[in-house]
């Protein structure tokens, strides 16, 4: 079987390391913040990537999103306790600085601790507080209830930074110094920004046709296969300017690419723009691709009673997921699925692999069947996925090649 | 099993006339299956087309090749059912067998109606039959429409 992701992961322990004894070594840096630290936050990270063991390293910007976030709500709670200051105290950020030693088993669980600064003794301040708040907060959106009156409203824009990598299948439970917290979620989160404002950001990986490239503005317009029916802007720099440039056709779309960035969504989900761009590349198999699309789009016209008087309309949330489903399973080297509607409202997709016969059948409701048989033994495979990952799907698709 | 099958299967023998079902036993009579054509991609039909809807109650219609042909099955189907069909699969009795499926056929004998047996069968077996069904059906190809 062909090694079909990578990632790179930080070794879990079991048990925090020990502390090494204090040296007086000349007072390096390593040695000035070794015996100086204090647990401040466990954040146990469960689900998706984190159930494999280890902390995959593109998670670590949740660690820097979330320092960010106690800072942030740090400053606005001395502010409000300061109403004659403007701005907080010159040294108030770097007064608090979290490290990580120590990732524990259970799936990927980072202990952040405080460095002490020297000569002080670490009490209930405004860093402290701030991690209290912010553990109330989302403790009163999963239950649905107003947000304390204590948490400052300023700060809630910087939950957009934190959780900005989690996927659908993943947490994030914010356990403080105890045993057990809140668990912050992308729902979570959204609910979160939109007590704020109108919008909310988040990571976007779909395919997409360039159509208009202003190289003076360093800004784009791309559509993109998941999203809206229209073009969205997007922000250029050095490094994705090349890249668009060729695949820009002119006066039409060109070929798609496939894309990766941070989106800006309103509060019913839409797209409204792409606030960073950080990748494109041009899809390896555009016509199969096309021919996915077409043969998505027969299926998405099906009325009522389309077989013989017996089967309902597409599930639109099925088809989606189909849809986004079936075009990364292409990047896995997985030939173009055959693609048939269910009675029931469904997506069926088939293939024929080696002697077996292969399906996986996108549900209403978001459940995810999927059946392997061989037809010469008869013994036959169905998995229970624990997530609904891409790569785990085609790892089930690619067992049978 | 029903009361009915268990009569097909057990009492043929000496009592046919009080069963409406007939199991079928030569091997290699094909059973031609119908396909809606929007259970067809990039001509081959989906496994579901090869297990039975609910409306069909566990029982996957066929039509028996000893007593029609590929081709006025698919006539049948279109011109006297008024169905559609991208046109006739077919599968042999054996093959059904090997899927761990019965076939029957109705009496008064004569009548090309029949089916194949998913009555006793939860959705991983029906579909893993279907799948075994499939790719039988999909060998042969389709025999009516040639070409299909």
């Amino acid at each position: 079987m062909p090694d079909t992701s990578w990632s790179l992961r930080l070794p879990v322990r079991g048990r925090p390391r020990t502390r090494r004894p204090r040296r007086d070594t000349g007072g390096s840096h390593n040695d000035r913040v070794d015996g100086t630290l204090e647990p401040f936050a466990r954040l146990r990270l469960t689900g998706g990537r984190f159930d494999d063991g280890g902390m995959p390293v593109a998670a670590l910007v949740e660690l820097a999103a979330y320092q960010d976030l106690v800072v942030g709500v740090a400053k606005e709670l001395y502010l409000t306790a300061h109403p004659d200051r403007q701005r907080v105290l010159r040294g108030f950020t770097d007064s608090f600085e979290l490290r990580l030693r120590t990732v524990e088993e259970g799936s990927a669980q980072p202990v952040l601790e405080r460095v002490k600064p020297s000569g002080t003794l670490l009490q209930h301040d405004e860093f402290v507080q701030a991690r209290e708040l912010i553990d109330q907060a989302v403790e009163a959106i999963v239950a649905k209830l107003p947000l304390p009156e204590s948490f400052p409203s300023d700060a809630l824009v910087l939950f957009n930074r934190f959780g900005q990598t989690l996927r659908p299948d993943e947490a994030i439970e914010l356990r403080g110094i105890g045993s057990s917290g809140p668990v912050y979620t992308r729902e979570v989160r959204r609910d979160l920004l939109l007590k704020y404002g109108n919008v909310y950001l988040e990571d976007v990986q779909d395919i997409g046709w360039v159509s208009e490239v202003d190289g003076d503005k360093m800004r784009c317009l791309i559509r993109l296969r998941l999203g809206p029916g229209t073009a969205v802007a997007a922000p250029l720099d050095e490094l994705t300017f090349p890249h668009v440039k060729d695949v820009l056709a002119p006066k039409h779309e060109g070929p798609p690419v496939r894309i990766s960035g941070v989106g800006v969504f309103d509060a019913d989900r839409r797209l409204l723009r792409l606030d960073a761009l950080h990748e494109v590349t041009p899809v390896d198999d555009a016509e199969a691709l096309d021919a996915l699309d077409q043969r998505l789009n027969e299926i998405a016209e099906l009325e009522e009673g389309w077989l013989d008087g017996e089967g309902v309309p597409l599930d639109p949330s099925a088809l989606q997921w189909a849809r986004r489903v079936l075009a990364d399973l292409m990047t896995f080297e997985i030939p173009r699925a055959r693609v048939f509607a269910t009675l029931d409202g469904g997506v069926q997709a088939e293939w024929s692999l080696e002697g077996q016969e292969v399906s996986i059948t996108f549900e209403p409701g978001g459940k995810l069947y999927a059946i392997a048989v061989n037809v010469a033994s008869g013994q036959a495979r169905e998995p229970v996925f624990t997530s609904s990952s891409v790569e785990e799907i085609a790892q089930f698709v690619l067992q049978a090649s | 099993m029903t009361g009915d099958e268990e009569d097909a299967d057990t009492s043929a023998s000496t009592d046919e006339a009080q069963s409406p079902e007939e199991l079928l036993e030569d091997l290699a009579e094909l059973l031609f299956r119908q396909v809606h054509p929007k259970w067809i991609d990039d001509g081959s039909p989906t496994s579901q087309a090869f297990v039975p809807t609910k409306k069909d109650a566990g029982a996957l219609s066929i039509a028996r090749g000893s007593l029609t042909t590929a081709e006025r099955a698919f006539q049948h189907h279109t011109t006297v059912l008024n169905l559609e069909s991208a046109g006739s699969w077919a599968v042999t009795v054996g093959e059904a067998e090997t899927a761990g499926l019965r076939s029957f056929g109705e009496r008064p004998t004569g009548n090309p109606h029949g089916f194949i047996d998913f009555r006793e069968l939860g959705r991983k077996a029906s579909e893993r039959a279907g799948k075994i069904l499939l790719a039988r059906a999909r060998d042969r190809g389709c025999l009516h429409p040639a070409g299909e």
